[in-house]
């Protein structure tokens, strides 16, 4: 016998399915603020906890950490914010100065100067070489698309400007994430089914942990290396040292190869500055040292593991990150990967527990 | 949001909803004040389980500890009861280690559910709220072993 088909129920469903559909097409576009706002949620709810401990409402206890922080990042700013821009706009003038004599700035610089010349002493002897001329074109390039960065960054200014807004909406979504927390979460909650919920509940705890506590500790690295290396370079008188150490501590975040890419933006910056050359060593140690405390000192108390993942998945994964989207892409995809198999590994290990799989 | 609102809601401690009254039913939260009632509910979640729903099985991990407002559920194995006003599996307040037994509804059954570390989150902020439970949780003990020496 035919079953009697549920029109009204298929027409609900279908109207609910359009009106979900439409729902998702017309918030995702906020999706990232939402993102980047759980993210610094996060980041600060730990802090939040840790003043509503003093017995504050919790409104008042996000209020205090907002304010201490905007504080502490206006202070900040007006401590190292002229002399960053002062560091990045010589640089940038450095590249662009015209010097009589020479076509190009890079050239004379100490070490690119010396093998400008044992290329031009190559070509005085091998005739049909012409090294010493291609060198300077290529460093010509170079320096071509250094200069080219403020004016890419003048043109695009309209990203700029959205992203400015991003930033700005962000820290207000966020406060209203600290403070309702526990009525967000019971909202959602409320929707599981019996079956799932204590399994839900046990996934949220071990994603508040493992997540919650791999960004607080990555931040507090990077805050970490990026003071370690501007006080290192600052007693070794390398220019930048505020502009290196800030690129120093973001690259950080990548494993393996991070590091390295802070070390060369050391020693090239010391080259650029036409310090002598033997400072490259001295440069590289000083970089070597701040490795070393980091990762004997501050990675083990702030993080207690290492992401335990082969230097080659490492490259392969920043690689992709970088073909996908932008540097910043580049950066958070390790952490992303991290992130993405630890909780896929803790679902597994729960769904297996609660016999679901 | 109006002053009011704002008020109410974030002063809620001072009101004394019908909530408290069923919280203060449960023996482990006896002598709790309003202010520690009300820190204590936002981390409650109520559930309904129907007549024959299992709560949870021998063997599931353990995450929360079921506290019964209305209804009966009985573990398989043993075949204890718990009425309205009970707390079974008191141990997971404290241990994450697995289920003993499988509890299921014998009729429908409202409870409220309460997660071990959310508790222990609890009573590391609220150090008075956290003597108060334990104590109340070692005099239930104390009854349960009274006639056995342990």
């Amino acid at each position: 016998m035919l079953k009697k088909v549920n029109y009204t129920k298929i027409l609900f469903y279908l109207v609910l399915l359009t009106a979900l559909g439409f729902g998702i097409w017309f918030y995702s576009y906020v999706f990232g603020y939402v993102i980047a706002a759980l993210v610094l949620a996060y980041i600060l709810d730990p802090l939040v906890n840790a003043v509503e401990r003093l017995r504050f409402p919790r409104w008042l206890a996000v209020l205090s950490v907002y304010i201490v922080l905007a504080g502490l990042i206006a202070l900040l700013v007006a401590l190292f914010a002229p002399s960053l821009y002062d560091q990045g706009a010589q640089l940038i003038s450095l590249l662009q100065e015209d010097r009589p004599g020479t076509t190009n700035p890079l050239v004379e610089l100490p070490l690119l100067k010396d093998i400008h010349l044992v290329l031009m002493d190559l070509d005085a002897r091998i005739p049909v070489l012409d090294l010493a001329n291609e060198y300077v074109n290529f460093m010509d390039m170079v320096v071509e698309h250094l200069v080219e960065l403020p004016k890419t960054i003048m043109q695009n200014y309209s990203t700029i400007i959205g992203a400015v807004s991003y930033v700005g909406m962000i820290p207000l979504i966020c406060f209203f994430l600290l403070l309702d927390k526990v009525r967000f979460r019971k909202g959602i909650l409320s929707l599981i089914p019996n079956r799932y919920f204590e399994l839900t509940i046990i996934l949220i705890g071990k994603t508040d942990e493992t997540v919650g506590n791999f960004m607080r500790a990555m931040l507090f690295e990077v805050l970490a290396v990026a003071l370690m290396v501007f006080v290192a370079l600052s007693i070794l008188n390398v220019p930048y040292a505020i502009l290196i150490g800030v690129v120093a501590g973001v690259a950080n975040i990548i494993p393996y190869f991070g590091p390295f890419i802070g070390g060369c933006v050391a020693v090239l910056s010391s080259l650029i500055a036409g310090q002598p050359t033997i400072m490259i060593l001295w440069v590289a140690l000083a970089m070597y040292l701040v490795q070393l405390v980091d990762n004997n000192l501050v990675y083990p108390v702030l993080v207690g593991k290492t992401i335990d993942m082969h230097p080659l998945i490492v490259l392969l994964t920043v690689l992709a990150g970088g073909w996908f989207g932008s540097l910043v892409w580049m950066l958070i995809s390790v952490p992303l990967l991290y992130i993405t198999y630890t909780m896929i590994r803790e679902t597994y290990l729960n769904f297996k527990m609660f016999k679901l799989l | 949001m109006s002053l009011k609102d704002f008020l109410h809601k974030h002063l809620a401690f001072l009101r004394k909803p019908e909530r408290y009254t069923q919280l203060k039913e449960f023996q482990i939260f006896e002598g709790l004040n309003n202010r520690e009632l009300n820190v204590l509910d936002a981390l409650l979640y109520q559930r309904e389980y129907s007549k024959g729903e299992t709560l949870y099985e021998k063997g599931f991990p353990v995450e929360l500890v079921y506290l019964i407002l209305s209804g009966e559920v009985q573990l398989q194995e043993t075949q204890q009861s718990f009425g309205a006003g009970q707390v079974f599996d008191l141990g997971s307040l404290f241990s994450s280690d697995k289920r003993p037994d499988t509890a299921i509804a014998v009729e429908d059954t409202e409870v409220l559910a309460l997660s071990h570390s959310d508790f222990n989150d609890l009573i590391n902020k609220n150090r008075g709220l956290g003597v108060k439970v334990l104590k109340n949780i070692c005099i239930q003990l104390s009854h349960l072993t009274h006639d056995r020496p342990c």
